[in-house]
């Protein structure tokens, strides 16, 4: 190898190291965990159990039933996040408002302020019945309150629309940046030409923002999916486990339960979704084609 | 014609309105939450059942909460310590990151690797892994490795900002000219006094972008700090302290409620502030990478 290319591997190699020794290392040993019954009785001594914890994991149907709940919260939160973005940029993007700037400053707060500690505050807004939300804002909108306790439903509307808080300034904010640079002489032209407001949205806005749209949908479904803190802080999963996702449910098994081999079989199935999601996302959005 | 534009005009009307009054309820909606935690902390209300509406439009202000959270034992740690704490984790992890995601850009960019597409590929795998979901089996090896501390913390914090910076870092260094380089290096500079010294001063934007979303990801995370750090509250992070103060590791124990407010209002208006100083650069960083040329 001549001198060069050594070099050249000097200057790689820091990356390459950490990357084997954070990821693939760790997702590979927890493969070997998942087959032992390492907990908190048997931390050091721990012997191969073949695949009890994935018979446990399949069997008794927490699979299915967080699949179906990691679902709802992805396509619950993207849907409405994705929605209040998009509607609130095609507001802001109206020539003829006044005041833009004041608004789109006072929008982008959620999404500046840090989210665990938003996260925190909201915890305390929801509890029922002292929290504000429930104490002052819903009973002045004449709105039930919600108890994420005891329903379900109520901890996913509790979920998602803390969610839609944290979220919807950076669909905003990237849908917005994403108008502005659609040239305004396309819609004089059109205008011109007699098309209706509807007729412009459907035939300019829409098809020059379909890029931007795929990519963020893309991107922030795989996000979301992965999103541990919201679920973790304001239900902690419950009532029971009906609102735990895959990567919340891993934590808490090591980290609250301690049950370390369980939990490693739980990493090792939202790993196989990581990479999966994460391989969709490089092959349909083609993000490394613009750098190479 | 007349009644065409008097129909524009009103509808003209009618869509500026809905635009205010959206636009108003959603700005209510963004700043409640912030205004109510602002405002608790300022209050004398010790928990939630005894915060009212008068709260939120006090008579009074009351510093307590601040005094209390500066000097107050808390579980044997205090809201300083913890933040020092912070500090100290989270200006390492981007000092780290700096280096480590400039070095990797420039690699990237300049030099001449073999398989560069596929390594790119397989790093780049890498940024969608959040730190909770190998968190299980970080703790496990590092269990192992006797790093459950501030190293193995910075460690795990570093890879996930620098691949994705690097990638940023490419692109800034595709654009500045390689002659640049190599007029320093026939002036007797080596190759990476030259990246040091040229690069990382042309790239100063993406340096700044790397180290303030390394200081954010370190200052912020929890569940990688909670499960290292747990057992020895003299480690704690602010983070793991502020969930403390809110209540949530042990109901029975935790301080008055408008402390935790003071604590929020402490860890988050400093890095609001720095987010926004800074967004125009994010949003610049975020559009390029959907694809939105500005």
């Amino acid at each position: 190898m001549d001198k060069e290319k050594l070099y050249s591997f000097f200057y790689i190699l820091p990356i390459i190291l950490v990357t084997l020794l954070l990821f693939i290392f760790p997702v590979i040993y927890s493969l070997y965990i998942s087959f032992t019954n390492m907990g908190l009785l048997h931390f050091f001594h721990y012997s191969y159990v073949g695949l009890r914890n994935y018979i446990i994991i399949f069997k008794y149907g927490y699979f299915l039933q967080l699949l179906e709940n990691t679902i709802i919260w992805t396509v619950g939160s993207l849907v409405t996040m994705m929605g209040l973005g998009f509607a609130l940029a095609l507001i802001l993007n109206q020539s003829d408002l006044k005041g833009r700037s004041i608004f789109y400053a006072i929008l982008i707060l959620p999404w500046a302020f840090p989210g665990f500690i938003s996260l925190l505050i909201w915890q305390g807004l929801w509890v029922d019945p002292y929290g504000m939300m429930n104490k002052l804002i819903l009973p002045m909108l004449h709105l039930p309150t919600i108890n994420s306790l005891t329903s379900t439903t109520d901890a996913w509307v509790e979920l998602i629309l803390t969610n839609d808080w944290l979220s919807f300034p950076y669909f905003m904010v990237v849908f917005y940046s994403a108008l502005q640079s659609i040239p305004r002489e396309l819609y004089d032209i059109a205008e011109l030409d007699g098309a209706n407001i509807f007729a412009r949205f459907m035939r300019i806005t829409l098809p020059s923002l379909k890029k931007t749209i795929a990519f963020v949908f893309i991107t922030s479904f795989v996000f979301t999916w992965n999103n541990f803190y919201p679920i973790y802080v304001l239900t902690g999963g419950g009532p029971g486990i009906s609102t735990e996702t895959f990567i919340v449910y891993a934590y808490q098994e090591a980290f609250s339960y301690s049950n370390f081999s369980l939990a490693a079989a739980w990493s090792v199935i939202s790993s196989i979704f990581v990479i999966v999601l994460a391989i969709i996302v490089i092959k349909y959005t083609r993000i490394l084609d613009t750098y190479f | 014609m007349k009644g065409l534009s008097l129909k524009y005009k009103l509808f003209k009307i009618l869509r500026l309105g809905i635009s205010y009054i959206v636009l108003i309820i959603m700005a209510i909606f963004s700043v409640f939450p912030l205004y109510y935690v602002f405002m608790t902390s300022f209050s004398n209300a010790p928990n939630l059942i005894s915060l009212g509406v008068s709260d939120l439009f006090p008579k009074h202000i009351y510093f307590i909460a601040y005094k209390e959270l500066l000097t107050t034992n808390l579980y044997g740690g205090s809201f300083p310590l913890w933040v020092r704490n912070s500090l100290i984790l989270a200006g390492s992890t981007a000092v780290i990151s700096v280096l480590l995601a400039l070095i990797t850009g420039y690699a990237l960019s300049r030099l001449d690797i073999p398989a560069k597409k596929t390594l790119a590929t397989f790093i780049y795998i890498v940024t969608f892994f959040p730190y909770t979901a190998t968190a299980v089996p970080l703790y496990l090896l590092f269990a192992k490795m006797h790093l459950l501390n501030y190293m193995g913390l910075i460690l795990a914090y570093t890879p996930g900002t620098s691949i994705f910076a690097a990638f940023i870092a490419k692109l800034s260094i595709d654009s500045i000219p390689p002659s640049y380089e190599e007029i320093a290096m026939i002036d007797g500079l080596s190759r990476f006094q030259a990246f040091l010294r040229i690069i990382m001063r042309l790239a100063l934007p993406v340096v700044a972008l790397t180290a303030l979303l390394g200081f954010d990801g370190a200052y912020l995370d929890f569940a990688l700090a909670y499960s290292f750090l747990l057992p020895n509250v003299k480690q704690w992070t602010a983070t793991i302290g502020l969930y403390y103060l809110a209540g949530l590791l042990n109901p029975a124990s935790a301080p008055a409620y408008n402390i935790f407010a003071a604590g929020s209002v402490l860890m988050g208006i400093p890095l609001m502030i720095l987010f926004i100083v800074s967004q125009r650069m994010m949003t610049r960083a975020y559009s390029n990478l959907a694809g939105v040329k500005q």
